[in-house]
């Protein structure tokens, strides 16, 4: 899934070049923390099963979950994430492609509304962030997409380029040719 | 086990620490003038990093830290607190608990107190160094200009050509 640049929906602090993040606060239900430690143990040893759906939408960068816990707070869960497109996008592209992992992820979050229809998600969405103050990333304008193709395409250079040299102009030609073609789909 | 707070070789750093009272503001105003240069761009193992005053939704007001980063938790932190002396009197020295100018190890101690231990971190290219990414997003776009630059070149010359840029 592709998503093309709109940060007009995100507060200009959450907006670096293409990345944008969010966080959220929410307000754990009694059973929430225990229910989210026990279901975010899972993709550390079922990666696949538990986000690879996320992984596979290709606009996330990094995001994190966490159970904060501290004396003289209320049990909250604490949501960050890290992606490339529009907020409203984000949310509504993670609705549809993770309605079953949503409820497993908010469902124990009080004032929840359920993944489906998008707009009240939404509202709760807005109504449990919290602006960035300030906000870095070392390389603001690539997508998770073209890092990801740079990253296999680095590999690819590099042993083109190690072969390059053992070659004559002809061999390399040949050479040259097959490797633009194998590579084309990441530059 | 592995750390929560790893991905591959990405480490999720995240300190959560109170704001004294009536210092929101001024700890706000200070982190909008990091907008220009980041301190974190000092950090070179950073791939992401980000401050944030949170006024109200946690009742008190706090100072959150997250970053990550490539490699061990240990050595970011002696990077952090030597390459922000100074600016660390005017972010945890207006936190609760912490000196007003907190020394490299003094303020080690207390963003260590501070950390919080994620549940779950995802990294979508975990094995990638901020200096990997960095270099092969370089590297590509040097090829696609080289590609369309070379089109022209003889093939000698084009061999050539592109041992002088990649070789």
């Amino acid at each position: 899934m592709s998503l093309s640049i709109d940060r007009r929906d995100a507060p200009p602090s959450n907006v670096v070049g293409n990345s944008i993040s969010i966080t959220l606060f929410t307000t754990l239900k009694w059973w929430g923390g225990t229910y989210m430690r026990g279901l975010l143990w899972l993709p550390r040893h079922a990666r696949k099963l538990m986000v690879g759906e996320m992984d596979s939408m290709s606009f996330i960068s990094f995001a994190s979950w966490t159970v904060l816990n501290r004396p003289g707070m209320r049990r909250r869960l604490f949501f960050e994430v890290h992606f490339n497109g529009g907020w409203e996008q984000y949310v509504e592209a993670s609705v549809r492609v993770l309605t079953r992992g949503m409820k497993l992820f908010w469902g124990s979050s009080k004032t929840y509304p359920g993944p489906l229809p998008a707009g009240p998600f939404l509202e709760f969405f807005r109504n449990h962030e919290v602006a960035c103050t300030h906000y870095y990333c070392a390389y603001p304008e690539a997508t998770v997409t073209e890092v990801r193709r740079a990253i296999e395409l680095e590999g690819k250079l590099d042993a083109f380029t190690a072969e390059a040299r053992r070659l004559g102009d002809e061999d390399f030609e040949s050479h040259w040719r097959t490797f633009l073609g194998e590579t084309q789909q990441l530059l | 086990m592995t750390s929560p707070n790893v991905d591959g070789r990405h480490y999720l750093l995240m300190v959560l620490a109170p704001i004294r009272p009536g210092e929101a503001e001024g700890l706000t105003a200070h982190l909008r003038s990091f907008e220009a240069v980041s301190p974190f761009a000092r950090l070179p193992r950073t791939h992401v990093g980000r401050l944030i005053v949170i006024a109200e939704r946690l009742g008190a007001p706090q100072l959150l830290l997250t970053a990550v980063f490539d490699g061990d938790p240990g050595s970011y932190l002696d990077e952090l607190t030597t390459g922000w002396a100074n600016e660390a009197p005017r972010l945890w020295g207006r936190c609760q608990g912490c000196p007003d100018s907190p020394s490299p190890a003094e303020l080690r101690r207390y963003l260590e107190h501070h950390q919080l231990d994620a549940t779950y971190f995802f990294s979508a290219y975990r094995d990638a160094t901020a200096e990997q990414v960095l270099r092969a997003l370089d590297n590509r776009e040097r090829l696609v200009a080289f590609t369309v630059a070379a089109q022209t070149l003889e093939p000698a010359a084009r061999r050539e050509a592109f041992l002088r840029e990649f070789g």
